[in-house]
């Protein structure tokens, strides 16, 4: 007893000094075997590694004989099976239970050659478990050329060897992991720094290499044709294919958003050859967590891969899942950072458009290029805008990228919706929503839906909403093919919108048209004037006094129209006409008559007799005003005009009456003609800025748009209004003017 | 003949009478229409007495040109100029506007026989000139 104090308590010594000095787990797993063998007196100790992912047993350590019987013990892989050597054995004891071995030299009892066993006279065997994590990870054998059972004391020793031997794989574990995760650590910041896709993606690759063993990596990214493209690769001298939708490993893990290991592929379905080398691949997506996609009008978090990893191996069951667990947090730092950059990357393209855009004077220039910029640099295969039509009326596509030229014609022609209609564009243009419609929203045009295969696509349908009046001019449609992506950022949306609502700022069409209009009637003023000055000068002898005279009324009448447009113009800047000047006015005398007498060349010109404009009941009422004269002159101005301009060609029809009414606190004055009229349904719409009813555009083609809405504003200026009164037979609008206007003012 | 057409008559009128004065001692008549209706009868019915086209671009469609196509009658003088050549494919064509297109510009500038004039550009005398000059290939023709 007191021999087996004494040893036992050297054997602590020496395993306390072992454990002080070990550095190297190895080494220290060596010391611990040659310990082993001299405290159990043993003919050889070996310590061996149960490798399940390798599905062989290896030898660590060896204490024996000598050198051959440490070489001959170590070429002895025994590979695992379910039937017969040790793993079986251990299975059918509980765990913490040695195992005991008395057959050596026959069958070599699943620990050793039972050739080298005989050599060297083992006859049995005490193999002790060694579990790391609640597994076997490997054994402490004590072999013995007793044939005898093995005591309770030889099993209580080997076990506290065995203890100490998962005590330094622990620690060393412990190290290794922390080396693993240094290695990790270093590998994402060296990324983060990078700043670059393509040095990601090789750094991804190289360190995922490393980490497994692979022999060929490459990273896949989703292309626009929805195929899985090569985007980097390490160890593969040719490009691989790009992958067809729903083929290959890589694939697979981008379907399922989820990492594949397929350690032999011969036996994957989703296994796509490229190599007839590769026996082994692991496919790990580089994921996005929780971003936000929009679907229908709400916003939802989505997992989404912005490509995969891929590696491959010449070798079966290559790869693990601590392999996958080593590499995750590598591929979603990469995917991170990928998705990051490439999002600054697609504001600063946009920034550089805008400014782009800023130097171009062609609307038209500018939505073609906003239709390719959405295409290139958002990565939309399909855009398509379409404005509101000038009659407000329907809603066309005018502007298509994302399909052949003829096709494009095509759409553009079946592109054309009522706004009053369910289609989905007149939808938004009513609601002024932002949507990604379901793949079977009832508002898609079921025709073009099938002919232009628009439910492979999923698309983001944006109002074009002009900042200063709220007005939607139309609507940018973009998407792509449901293959390529199966959501629609909501950051694309965002980025997509700003872009839009710049482009409708920077061209407001309405804005630019009306420019266009003002000054194409004023430039018609100034050419009239011209000509017929130039005409008197040339031909001034032979004119008879008449046709001079008409020539002369003719150039005060451009030059009336040339103040009207200016007019318009400081009204479009926000301008009253001239500085304020109140000074009495006689409503008839001085604003109607004056007026009519101006307007007479107009008159003349539709072969209208200036006396079917009759104000005599209005003169007999003597109203006399201090008001702004240049104001009231555009209200006046303004509605004789549109009457003549909107007046039946047959001058028979021709007649404008002008009345008034005496009402307690207001004078109405009103005008009544019997022109082409005002539909239904646009009594208000008239006075809105730049709106022209679809009858007013066939017959004048030029026309700002802003008579109406300058003279309705002059007269709520004043403290009155205009209003329309009956839309047609006769069309009456009627000006209401405060009698607070008739007292003189301080 | 040469056929005027221009929807602002009152504006062009000084145009047309010297025109007028100046080119019928020459055998020209100017025969001015202020919408494009007549102005494509007359295209159908009469094309072989035009010798010269003065055509303005914004102009009211009509009722027999296609609203939508001739954008609300901003290019309406784009589409007859394209009936124009269709029929007569090298009448001499003189589009006299306010109209301002650098596209419509470069394409007609492929067309030998058209030219493209801003009103404000030509003074009387300027357009008689213009006019005279293009009409003596077709009178060789």
């Amino acid at each position: 007893l007191d021999t087996a104090e004494n040893m036992l308590e050297r054997i602590i010594e020496d395993l306390i000094e072992l454990s002080a000095r070990s550095t190297n787990a190895n080494e220290a797993l060596k010391v611990l075997t040659k310990l082993c063998r001299q405290s159990l007196e043993s003919k050889a100790c070996t310590l061996v590694r149960v490798d399940l992912e390798q599905g062989v047993v290896t030898q660590v350590a060896c204490a024996g004989f000598d050198e051959d019987f440490e070489a001959l013990m170590a070429q002895h892989k025994i590979k695992i099976e379910l039937q017969g050597g040790v793993l079986s054995d251990y299975n059918l004891v509980s765990p913490g239970k040695a195992i005991k071995r008395y057959d050596l030299s026959e069958t070599g009892g699943g620990i050793a050659n039972p050739e080298v066993a005989r050599r060297y006279g083992l006859h049995s065997a005490l193999c002790y478990p060694i579990e790391y994590e609640g597994r076997v990870i490997g054994f402490l054998n004590h072999f013995s050329s007793a044939s005898q059972p093995f005591n309770a004391s030889d099993e209580q020793l080997l076990k506290l060897f065995a203890r100490q031997a998962e005590s330094i794989i622990e620690q060393h574990s412990r190290d290794s992991l922390l080396a693993t995760l240094e290695q990790t650590i270093q590998a994402m910041s060296a990324m983060a720094e990078s700043r670059k896709i393509d040095r990601i993606l090789m750094l991804l690759i190289r360190k995922s290499m490393e980490f497994t063993g692979a022999k060929w990596g490459s990273v896949r990214r989703i292309n626009s044709r929805g195929e899985l493209e090569v985007t980097a690769k390490v160890g593969i001298p040719l490009t691989p294919p790009s992958l067809r939708h729903g083929t290959g490993i890589a694939w697979k893990a981008i379907i399922e958003k989820a990492a594949q290991l397929a350690n032999d592929v011969k036996s994957d379905n989703w296994y796509s050859e490229f190599s007839v080398e590769t026996k082994a691949e692991l496919a790990i997506p580089l994921l996005v967590d929780n971003v936000r996609v929009q679907e229908g009008t709400s916003i939802k978090l989505r997992s989404q891969p912005v490509g995969v990893l891929d590696l491959e191996s010449p070798r079966m069951d290559a790869f693990t899942d601590s392999h996958i667990k080593q590499i995750k947090p590598l591929a979603r730092q990469a995917a991170l950072l990928i998705d990051w950059l490439e999002s600054e990357q697609r504001l600063s393209r946009l920034r550089d458009l805008e400014r782009e855009i800023v130097g171009k004077k062609n609307w038209r220039d500018v939505l073609q290029t906003v239709v390719t910029t959405v295409r290139d640099s958002l990565d939309f295969e399909h855009v398509n805008v379409s404005l509101v039509d000038k009659t407000h009326s329907v809603i066309k596509s005018e502007y298509v990228v994302g399909m052949s030229d003829p096709e494009i014609e095509e759409f553009k022609r079946m592109s054309v919706y009522s706004l009053d209609s369910s289609d989905i564009k007149a939808d938004i243009v009513r609601t002024g929503r932002v949507e990604v419609p379901a793949v079977d929203d009832p508002r898609f045009h079921t025709e073009t839906y099938e002919r232009f295969k628009h439910r492979d696509l999923i698309r983001v349908f944006i109002p074009m909403k002009v900042p200063s009046t709220g007005e939607i001019i139309g609507t940018v449609e973009a998407g792509y093919r449901r293959g390529y992506r199966d959501v629609i950022y909501e950051r694309d949306i965002q980025f997509l919108q700003s872009f839009v609502a710049y482009v409708v700022e920077a061209i407001e069409p309405s804005k630019r048209e009306l420019i266009e209009i003002i000054s194409h009637e004023l430039r018609s003023s100034i050419v009239g004037i011209r000509s017929n000055a130039d005409y008197l000068r040339l031909l001034w002898r032979s004119l008879s006094e008449s046709k001079i005279n008409n020539k002369l009324s003719d150039m005060l009448a451009d030059s009336e129209i040339l103040i009207l447009n200016v007019g318009e113009l400081e009204y479009f800047l926000g301008r009253t006409p001239q500085a304020p000047q109140i000074e009495r006015i006689s409503v008839v005398k001085d604003l109607i008559i004056k007026t009519v007498n101006q307007l007479t060349p107009l008159l003349k010109e539709r072969r209208f007799d200036y006396r079917k404009i009759d104000y005599s009941k209005a003169a007999s009422f003597r109203i006399s005003i201090y008001a702004e004269r240049a104001k009231l002159n555009q209200v006046v101005y303004n509605l004789l005009l549109n009457a003549i301009k909107y007046a039946e060609d047959d001058p028979a029809q021709f007649s404008i009456e002008i009345g008034v009414e005496d009402l307690s606190d207001h004078f109405v004055l009103r005008f009544a003609d019997y022109g082409i009229g005002i539909s239904e349904g646009l009594e208000e719409k008239i006075f809105d800025y730049a709106f022209r009813t679809a009858e007013a555009r066939a017959k004048n083609v030029t026309g700002s748009g802003l008579g109406l809405t300058i003279a309705r504003g002059r007269m709520r200026e004043l403290g009155g209004d205009l209003v329309l009164s009956s839309n047609s037979k006769p069309t009456e609008f009627r000006v209401l003017i405060p009698k607070k206007l008739m007292e003189a003012p301080n | 003949l040469i056929l005027f057409i221009d929807d602002e008559r009152r504006v062009m009128d000084s145009y047309i009478d010297y025109l007028t004065i100046k080119l019928s001692p020459e055998g020209y008549d100017v025969v001015f229409l202020d919408t494009i209706d007549p102005a494509l009868d007359f295209l159908e019915n009469r094309a072989d007495e035009i010798d010269l086209i003065i055509l303005d671009v914004m102009m009211p469609p009509g009722t027999k040109l296609d609203r939508e196509q001739t954008s609300y009658g901003l290019r309406t003088g784009i589409v007859f100029y394209d009936l124009i050549r269709k029929k007569l494919p090298i009448l001499p064509v003189l589009v006299f506007t306010n109209y301002s297109d650098e596209d419509l510009e470069k394409r007609l500038e492929n067309d030998p026989n058209c030219r493209f004039y801003q009103k404000t550009d030509f003074l009387l005398e300027d357009l008689f000139n213009e006019v005279k000059d293009m009409l003596v290939p077709s009178k060789s023709n």
